[in-house]
């Protein structure tokens, strides 16, 4: 008797991907936990993340917002300030060290350095520079926007029921003398370039590992109750500074974050794993689900994922109507189809800079 | 005679009996009230034939008891449009400050989100350009020349200091002159871009700079039948029939010199906007 024989379909490559059509996979993700319709879903992590806020909350999930798009703000406007794409407005997380970091400054446990950033007569707080596009009229402004949002990080990290998190990036850019980390090096939206200060740095498979776990007590230590959901962003790298070939630093990366994210999910009983980058980025795919660039994830991609996902995170009922007078979209309509999903991504910036 | 439509919310009371204290002042004007309390004007729609039309039962029966009979507005009948409330107005920027302010509006009360000076603008900006009475506004320029006029919702009284959650209010000096500069930005895009004018305020009416003064507000009348059902003691949005006559006395100058009261004194407002061609050249521009 092998220990193969009467396994499930999805456990051979012919039943389960083969004669699978990519926009279709069939029992490719099983839930660890169930997200019940009052879960207090936090979403955080690079780009792609963005796809996953917005569908959930088309399909009615409970996703956090402790900093809502201002009264009278066009929607249209609100995702260029950072509004409305994450729980928080703290933009892009791409790496496990951003979050790390944002979560003991919210707790009061850690003070990053070099915050501000500026360009001409503005001023951008570095660890989000893309929420103010234009920045800041002071430096003491930036501080109290700081301060504020914080607070707000804080409370969602202690509210929050599921936390989703999209791994996107293993390189960023790390303050020498402190090892605060920017979402962007600085010379890309704000701030001038110093090498001496800041320096590029490549996250090992052990340092995303630990920085999670780290991030994951000091959530649990206020909040016992939290899970965690992670993904992993098939968004390649828009380029490198580590001095390697571009595809090889991206598969580096993704291949040191998707293990981070197995070794979790298969050692922590609170943290899943969701496969969004298997559909996207591998091979069975073909490359469908991404754009011309072999970059930008296509609707038709992020539609199979958030399906996928839907399978088996399925409300058992809608909204409750009395939270909204507007009817719950069906999954049908929720999502009317676009060729490209607009995404805020400071990331894609560095495009600019290709000679 | 010059005819004026009048349309507005449930404050086209207070102008319908402050103009019935002064008409006989003005014997060649003549004006239509159009009303419809709450968000009713919200159903109001444009029949692309040169008419407004009530698109609900219930704001058709407000139409009809305030214009004493007409259920349409056919636009080619008037010679001005005025529009009153409707969300046009500071009013409705305080509103908006109630949850989010600018480093440089905080007063007494830590407001739950900062927001840049940035996005604030942007926010006061579009918070006013889909208000109704600007929505309308626009749907009459679209189809008429002659001058629209808006005038904005009353200052609440002071009565609204008495409110549990007030805090908006008791910081209304520091955030006032803030959402003051937005909305004399966005008045000066108005009339630019749609020539559309709006009225001068009655200054004497304001004290503390943002509140009606107990005076022009105590005794307000409800928009129901008959206009003699007192608000409800407490009540702090709506004015009195005095503040009703004061507005209405800024408001005909405003529209030019046909409009003006005839009694030999010289109209209140300086004729600056008394300027004819500008109606024209801008709404077609």
């Amino acid at each position: 008797m092998s220990p193969y024989a009467g396994l499930p379909s999805r456990s051979y490559w012919r039943l389960g991907v083969t004669e699978q059509h990519p926009t279709a996979p069939v029992d490719l993700y099983r839930k660890k936990f169930a997200i019940k319709p009052s879960d207090q879903i936090a979403t955080a992590g690079s780009c792609f993340a963005q796809h996953i806020a917005k569908h959930l909350r088309l399909h009615n999930y409970q996703v956090i917002d402790k900093e809502p798009k201002p009264l009278g703000l066009a929607e249209a406007e609100a995702s260029k300030y950072g509004y409305g794409l994450y729980s928080a407005r703290y933009g892009n997380l791409y790496t496990t060290r951003q979050l790390l970091q944002l979560t003991l400054e919210a707790f009061g446990e850690f003070e990053p350095a070099n915050v501000v950033w500026t360009k001409k007569d503005r001023f951008f707080d570095a660890l989000r520079p893309s929420v103010e596009p234009n920045g800041l009229a002071s430096e003491r402004e930036v501080a109290l926007h700081r301060a504020s949002h914080l607070r707000h990080v804080a409370d969602m990290l202690t509210s929050a029921d599921i936390i989703i998190f999209t791994l996107g990036l293993t390189e960023t850019w790390e303050h020498v003398a402190s090892g605060t980390v920017y979402p962007t090096a600085p010379g890309v939206i704000a701030g001038r370039h110093d090498p001496e200060t800041v320096r590029f740095r490549n996250l090992t498979h052990s340092e995303c590992l630990s920085d999670f776990l780290k991030f994951r007590e000091a959530v649990k230590q206020r909040n016992p109750r939290v899970k965690f959901l992670l993904t992993v962003s098939p968004v390649p790298l828009t380029a490198t500074a580590g001095g390697e070939h571009v595809l090889a630093a991206t598969l580096y990366s993704k291949s040191v974050l998707r293990g981070v994210a197995g070794e979790l999910a298969q050692t922590c009983a609170d943290i899943d794993y969701f496969p969004s980058y298997e559909i996207i980025a591998s091979h069975p795919a073909r490359g469908f689900f991404y754009e011309g660039n072999l970059r930008s994830v296509a609707a038709a991609g992020v539609s199979v994922v958030m399906k996928t996902f839907f399978e088996q995170h399925a409300l058992a009922a809608p909204k409750a109507e009395a939270r909204s007078s507007k009817p719950a979209p069906s999954p049908a309509t929720a999502a009317p189809p676009k060729k490209h999903e607009e995404l805020v991504c400071e990331e894609a910036m560095l495009e600019a800079f290709a000679q | 005679m010059k005819r004026i439509c009048l349309i507005g919310d449930s404050h086209i009371a207070a102008l319908r009996l402050g103009w019935q204290r002064i008409r006989a002042r003005y014997p060649e004007v003549e004006i239509d009230f159009f009303g419809g309390a709450g968000g009713k004007m919200k159903r109001l729609r444009s029949d692309k034939r040169g008419a407004l039309v009530p698109a609900s039962e219930e704001l058709r029966q407000d139409i009809l008891l305030t214009s004493g009979g007409l259920d349409r507005i056919v636009l080619a009948d008037y010679d001005a449009f005025a529009l009153v409330g409707m969300g046009f107005g500071l009013i409705r920027l305080f509103h908006l400050s109630k949850f989010q302010r600018t480093v440089d509006m905080i007063g007494t009360v830590q407001p739950p989100h900062l927001i840049s000076t940035e996005v604030f603008q942007r926010a006061c900006m579009n918070s006013l350009r889909t208000c109704r009475a600007v929505q309308i506004a626009r749907e009459i320029r679209a189809q008429s020349r002659r001058p629209i006029v808006l005038i904005r919702q009353p200052y609440y009284s002071q009565e609204v200091l008495r409110e549990r959650d007030r805090s908006v209010w008791n910081d209304a000096a520091v955030a006032g002159p803030k959402l003051e500069a937005e909305m004399e930005r966005f008045i000066a895009v108005l009339e630019h871009k749609r020539a559309i004018k709006v009225a001068p305020y009655p200054e004497e009416t304001r004290v503390e700079r943002y509140f009606t003064a107990p005076a022009y507000a105590s005794g307000s009348i409800r928009m129901l039948a008959g206009f003699d059902t007192l608000h409800e003691v407490g009540e702090y949005r709506h004015m009195n029939p005095l503040f009703g006559e004061r507005v209405m006395e800024l408001l005909l100058p405003t529209f030019g010199p046909g409009f003006a009261e005839v009694s030999g004194e010289t109209p209140r407002l300086a004729p600056t906007l008394e300027e004819p061609d500008r109606w024209t050249s801008a709404a077609t521009s």
